[in-house]
């Protein structure tokens, strides 16, 4: 798997990860390495653009929810008990990691999983998308 | 090593029942197959009070050994759970409405087993979330009498349901998220009557994610066109067929997930 890293500005700085391939056990340590590096390095902030992502298994949903543990903080807003409510009143998704594009095969596994339920998809084909998406943080 | 993960297998494939409770008019068959000596997939058949049957296959999200102790600790409290009294899951659904609800139907005796999978994913999520590790699960509980069908899909590839005699054909989709992902999830039971001649198949995505030397997945469509060509077969027939299918498509291809399949049959006169 192919991953671009690029670091862009909004509200706040947000890494970018332009991934591209298979995200499966043969690729899913490289993204959760990657991830790692860039926490380590201060990001706070991730857009995984999935656009050229052409299959997703169970291996690559343990990656993202790596992911998501990583940069999940010690906010009272990312509690346990603040989570569950959320999750219960549609309100929690997570600040930290949001997914762009992902073709109707990878969506249809992120959402039988259920993850779309805590991650932010957005769907943006435009030249502006990685705009459009740090916009949103 | 390789003596230590044969043991390991043996243990493993102990977890995994051989033989089922008797149910009047149902016929079960059900097979794991890991990928390596030991996997992150398994299946359960759980005998219940009033008669009830529980069956549940799950799929960790990891391969391996890793993937086979968090199946065992997954497995253990499930079936714990499912078996033990429910003080604290069942005060806190009587209070739901859903619980208000379903009573009318009966069926309290299977939304206290299905309680397990709320139990389960509290345990997980206090306790190993830092694994990052997490299952998807199917777990129906079958009432004899009423032939009512209650279950939870936690984020697992739906089962199918084929009914031979009316042609009937439906998928069980997912009711909530995968377990061990977030805090405080419900897993709230879904309801489905079955009648006579019903088929419910039960798989992980070693079945439907199957691939061959061209790149192509085995993929829904061929598990459907597999138990549309023999829905008069036995359960047990059926399961062998859908296997001998996901193994010839592969065409020496080695199987890169686990696998594992449960199949419910009501019989036509049942």
């Amino acid at each position: 798997m192919e991953i671009t890293v690029s670091y862009e500005f909004g509200l706040a700085p947000v890494t970018v990860f332009c991934l591209k391939g298979a995200l499966d056990s043969t690729s899913y340590q490289q993204l959760q390495t990657q991830a790692e590096q860039a926490h380590t390095a201060g990001t706070r902030n991730l857009v995984l653009d999935l656009t050229e992502v052409t299959y997703i298994s169970s291996a690559g949903l343990r990656a993202l929810q790596h992911v998501f543990n990583l940069l999940r903080t010690s906010a009272p807003s990312e509690s346990n008990a603040a989570m569950a409510q959320g999750l219960r009143d549609g309100t929690f998704k997570s600040p930290h990691l949001k997914l762009l594009n992902p073709s109707p095969a990878v969506l249809e596994v992120l959402k039988t999983a259920g993850f779309d339920m805590f991650l932010e998809i957005h769907h943006d084909l435009s030249e502006y998308r990685i705009k459009n998406a740090v916009a949103t943080f | 090593m390789e003596q230590e993960l044969e043991i390991a297998h043996q243990i493993q494939q102990s977890f995994l029942p051989k033989t089922f409770p008797q149910v009047p008019g149902i016929e079960i068959a059900a097979g794991m197959w890991p990928a390596r000596e030991v996997g992150g997939d398994f299946y359960d058949v759980i005998p219940l009070s009033g008669g009830r049957v529980g069956m549940l296959v799950a799929d960790v999200s990891d391969k391996g050994v890793p993937a086979a102790l968090y199946m065992s600790l997954a497995r253990t409290l499930l079936r714990a759970h499912s078996l033990s009294a429910r003080p604290r899951y069942l005060s806190d659904a009587l209070e739901s409405a859903q619980v208000r609800r379903l009573m009318h139907t009966g069926s309290l005796g299977a939304l206290a087993a299905l309680g397990s999978v709320q139990l389960t994913n509290d345990y997980l999520i206090d306790n190993h979330s830092e694994t990052s590790m997490f299952l998807t699960l199917f777990y129906a509980v079958y009432d004899p009498q009423s032939r009512l069908l209650t279950y939870v899909n936690a984020g697992h590839n739906p089962p199918f349901l084929l009914n031979a005699l009316t042609g009937t054909e439906d998928w069980l989709r997912p009711t909530d998220m995968a377990i061990g992902l977030m805090p405080g999830r419900a897993y709230e039971a879904q309801e489905r009557q079955l009648s006579p001649g019903d088929t419910l198949v039960l798989y992980t995505d070693g079945v439907t994610e199957a691939h061959n030397i061209h790149h192509e997945m085995f993929e829904e469509e061929r598990l459907v066109e597999t138990i549309r060509a023999h829905s008069a077969a036995s359960a047990k027939e059926l399961m062998e067929t859908i296997k001998a299918e996901v193994i010839t498509f592969e065409s020496g291809v080695p199987q890169s997930d686990d696998i594992t399949l449960l199949v419910w049959k009501l019989e036509v006169g049942s």
